[in-house]
């Protein structure tokens, strides 16, 4: 297993979704502010899921902040 | 990470912003069906309310602060024409699906006119960046306010708007 | 949070019940003590309130009570297998978590802190944190960035009897920095690093013969892609996260959720994890009782392996209030692993329910 192999996978995937990037406008955002469509959903169940795998696993980090959603004011 | 660090920084700055209406050009007209009415064809247009001070509003159902101003502006409106002041709203729902926002007024009906612009032309021909986005109108048709966004409190920082409105316009 | 750049409009309260429980440690296994793992019933609160025009208020607490055993040491058995002494007694521990965060919403941004504490017998905690973020290129890329620290007092129990340390304490900091980008009107993308480093008493205090090294510096770097499909009115949810340490841990989490809507009132949730890690440098599947290794440790956590995770989501939403139910299998394997390296007998397969509550107002 390699982690630099990995990397650029995940890099070439990041470009891909990034350079077919549209403009959308303020008044089109209705379906990125689904609530299905927030990066974390469930807060409660993310907190509880974050917790059970921290503690189970070796691995850390991976702190979501948000983004996206409806663009208002 | 050069890399991405490059595709971000070329992101921020392809994709510039337009302007958006401003204060003091004439407010562009909007022609526009009803979203809910008893005659399917009802068009409504916003220079019909000329003499008039108009509020015209951008919202749409899935925008938390646009509904958060419904029944504020509903309220306001109601208070000023009481008063004998010629205040009118105007609201434009951008739902794309226009069922979202007759299901909402369903729920809290208002009583100003709520046109529908499902494919958006009238926000795009605005140049809006934000919802909701409203303008206040003078009565000879100029943007003499614009505001985005909508806070509980931003309903009295309006009134004043439409206040100091009518002073200078007297 | 709900939505990023508004605060909230509407009081929300949600309440959780969780009954998380271990599988038994297999008999082939077990040398002595008891075979019977964790047990954890975990009860969750949350209140999410706007405060004035421009601030949002979240309380979050939760308390937890475990009873169970959990593995001591590991030895070599006489048919060359490995096998796993298990803490005696039965261990009860209760753990209680109070979060209280105030989130300022401006034209193009927020700004957040929280402070937070969590509380066992033998445990004491303080945390904060700050974070920021901001909007740029109308409202499409979101850049945030924050930094959390917390404090750490170790009491074990019963320290007298088995020779454990007393009062250790360790520290935590933590920086993030993430992207968000909407990529177009049904699909989002975000990217973010996590760098967290840890200083002093990193050592399991209830293991026999575990050192570790007083310094831990770990780097996560996680990726998320949210896509809607209008036919089906569903939405996707792909997470990928690379993970490294210089305890010599990597690790790779991948995970798929798919948002059913089933109407206006009803969502399925069903969702697939995948993940794997390395072995830490000095995890060896029993424990160095002749003292040659500087840092030691038979601890699972820090064995090679790879574990699936399937779960579903059952969702009702009526106006103002929210039912949920949740089923989570967690089933680990050496077998999983994408590391050719030591695993430890011990490792943990799960089962988690939770049934929640939302009201908002």
């Amino acid at each position: 297993m390699n982690l630099k192999c990995l990397l650029s996978v995940a890099l070439t995937f990041i470009c891909l979704s990034i350079t077919g990037c549209e403009s959308v406008e303020a008044w089109e955002r209705g379906t990125l502010a689904k609530p299905e469509m927030a990066i974390e959903g469930d807060a409660l169940e993310a907190t509880l899921n974050n917790h059970i795998y921290f503690s189970k696993e070796a691995s850390n980090g991976g702190h979501s902040a948000t983004g996206g959603g409806c663009g208002c004011n | 990470m050069t890399l991405l660090v490059l595709i971000v920084v070329n992101l921020i700055f392809t994709c510039v912003n337009a302007i958006a209406a401003d204060v003091g050009d004439i407010a562009l007209d909007v022609s526009l069906p009803v979203l809910i009415s008893s005659e399917q064809t009802q068009q409504v247009s916003l220079n019909q309310y000329r003499g008039q001070i108009v509020y015209l509003d951008f919202w749409a159902s899935w925008c938390p602060p646009c509904l958060v101003s419904m029944p504020i502006m509903n309220e306001l409106r109601n208070r000023l024409q009481s008063q004998g002041i010629a205040f009118e709203v105007v609201a434009v729902n951008v739902d794309s699906d226009p069922e979202d926002g007759m299901d909402f007024l369903e729920e809290k009906p208002v009583d100003f006119v709520v046109l529908s612009d499902p494919q958006g032309k009238t926000p795009a021909a605005y140049k809006i960046k934000g919802m909701p986005t409203s303008y206040l109108i003078n009565p000879a048709g100029v943007i003499e306010f614009s505001h985005e966004g909508f806070r509980p409190g931003d309903g009295e920082k309006i009134e004043e708007e439409i206040l100091k409105l009518l002073e200078n316009s007297q | 949070m709900a939505r990023a750049d508004t605060p909230p409009t509407n009081t929300n309260i949600a309440y959780r019940v969780s009954s998380y429980e271990e599988d038994s440690l297999s008999e082939k296994y077990l040398l002595a003590g008891s075979a019977e793992r964790y047990d954890i019933t975990i009860h969750q609160f949350q209140l999410v309130t706007p405060v004035g025009d421009n601030y949002g208020l979240t309380l979050n607490s939760s308390v937890e009570s475990m009873s169970g055993a959990s593995p001591w040491y590991a030895v070599d058995a006489v048919d060359g297998e490995k096998s796993i002494v298990m803490s005696g007694a039965t261990i009860h521990e209760e753990r209680r978590d109070y979060n209280l965060g105030l989130r300022r919403y401006l034209d193009n941004g927020t700004v957040g802190v929280n402070i937070g504490t969590s509380r066992e017998n033998d445990y004491e905690a303080w945390s904060g944190g700050v974070d920021i973020e901001r909007h740029f290129n109308n409202d499409l890329t979101t850049l945030a960035s924050g930094v959390s620290y917390s404090s750490d007092d170790i009491n074990p129990s019963d320290a007298s009897l088995f020779n454990r340390v007393t009062d250790e304490s360790k520290s935590t900091a933590s920086l993030f920095f993430s992207v968000s980008q909407i990529i177009n009107q049904k699909s989002l993308f975000q990217s973010s690093l996590n760098i967290t480093s840890h200083d002093g008493f990193l050592t399991d205090p209830y293991k026999l013969q575990d050192r570790r090294p007083d310094s831990r510096i770990q780097l996560a770097w996680s990726n998320a892609y949210r896509h809607f499909i209008t036919d089906l009115d569903a939405a996707l949810h792909l997470d990928m996260r690379l993970y490294d340490d210089d305890f010599g841990v990597n690790s790779l989490t991948l995970e798929m959720r798919w948002y059913q809507n089933l109407g206006n009132n009803f969502q399925l949730i069903p969702r697939l994890r995948y993940y794997s890690q390395s072995a830490a440098d000095f995890f060896t599947p029993v424990n160095d009782f002749t003292g040659t290794q500087e840092f030691n440790s038979s601890d699972y956590r820090l064995s090679a392996y790879g574990a699936l995770s399937a779960g579903l989501q059952a969702r009702a939403i009526f106006d103002e209030i929210t039912v949920s139910f949740t089923l989570e299998r967690y089933i680990t394997a050496d077998s999983y692993s994408l590391f050719d390296e030591d695993s430890s007998p011990a490792l943990v397969d799960f089962t988690r329910m939770s049934l929640g509550f939302g009201y908002s107002f």
